[in-house]
């Protein structure tokens, strides 16, 4: 009978560690979303130098992120996508190149919201 | 490859722990459900080791919960018989009374030629001696023979045999197996005498064997 309370507590652990993606990872993504989201508004409002301090700090909050937790859950070279797509906005950003920013900003959200969507409990996933 | 080789040793363990947890079986003697449960997990555990871009978790966590579903399953099935009969089948009897049921080894798929592999590895070459023949739900089948086919026993000869117990070994490589001379109802001491009357140590000793009615049999380590 030991067993079944060993099988009862890797089940737990496990259901524990999919809660855990499904919530704060989730979030986590999203939040990166609302980051760009954010940063194409300046940019509409002509504030091209506050967005790319925005950047930037999202760029440094991701990597911080990625470094401590993302990597056990999410496909490694995605999560280097995300950073060097992000690090590549900064940079972008700073020398004014508008254009290059929106197209590589497209491609983040893309992946940011497939990894929010990747941990989302719905029919389509499960299927 | 460094991490490479670190992440086989840690998912190795894991699957090592997964079947460990999962019970003592052979692969012969699984029930259809730990045998494809098994092939899962090798299958599982191999993507992250060969691909170190994919997470240790995804290999990792979905072993724990296939152990976890067994252990619970094999539970319920113990406590549940209908349950046990919907996972595992029931076994069939295909042979009855000497009478080959065929009706029964059709909806078991078997042939008569399957049938007769199984039986010559039992032993029993003819068909015509077996009385009962029964297929298990692990796929392997137990046989009955005839009354005029079995092997006599000591009680149908009625002859006594002394009943000398489990002979087990209570040396191997120079080292006392504690669990194996508590099975056979001795101690060290009691060991350690012997070997002094065969004029040997146990460091000496490749392999000592000894039963509860004293008989032993020691091997010496080849110099």
């Amino acid at each position: 009978m030991k067993r079944i309370y060993i099988a009862i507590a890797l089940l737990a652990i496990s259901i524990a560690s999919g809660v855990f993606e499904t919530v704060s990872v989730t979030q986590n993504s999203q939040k990166y979303i609302d980051y760009i989201d954010e940063i194409n508004k300046k940019i509409d409002d002509k504030e091209v130098k506050n967005a790319a301090v925005l950047c930037k700090k999202a760029d440094e909050e991701f990597e911080d992120m990625s470094k401590n937790y993302m990597f056990y859950y999410y496909m490694h070279k995605n999560l280097e996508e995300i950073e060097s797509n992000l690090s590549s906005m900064y940079e972008y950003l700073r020398n004014d190149e508008v254009h290059d920013y929106y197209a590589t900003s497209a491609i983040t959200r893309r992946k940011l919201e497939s990894m929010r969507d990747t941990g989302s409990v719905n029919l389509q996933n499960i299927l | 490859m460094i991490i490479t080789i670190i992440r086989t040793v840690l998912l190795y363990a894991s699957v090592i722990i997964a079947v460990r947890l999962m019970g003592k079986r052979q692969i012969g003697d699984m029930q259809p459900s730990e045998l494809v449960i098994t092939l899962i997990i090798a299958d599982i555990a191999s993507l992250p080791m060969e691909d170190v871009s994919r997470p240790m978790l995804s290999g990792l966590i979905p072993t724990l919960v296939l152990v976890s579903c067994e252990i619970i399953l094999s539970v319920i099935m113990m406590k549940n018989s209908k349950f046990r009969k919907v996972v595992c089948g029931s076994p069939v009897m295909i042979i009855e009374d000497g009478k080959l049921l065929q009706d029964k080894m059709k909806s078991l798929r078997i042939t008569v030629e399957d049938l007769c592999i199984q039986l010559r590895q039992l032993g029993v070459f003819a068909l015509e001696d077996v009385q009962y023949c029964i297929a298990e739900t692990n796929g392997k089948i137990s046989v009955l023979q005839k009354p005029d086919k079995r092997n006599p026993t000591a009680e149908d000869l009625g002859i006594e045999i002394n009943d000398s117990g489990l002979e087990v070994v209570v040396i191997s490589d120079g080292r006392f197996l504690d669990t194996s001379i508590r099975l056979c109802n001795t101690d060290a001491k009691n060991l350690n005498k012997i070997l002094k009357k065969n004029k040997t140590t146990v460091e000496d000793v490749f392999i000592m064997t000894y039963n509860r009615s004293g008989k032993y049999n020691i091997i010496q380590k080849q110099i």
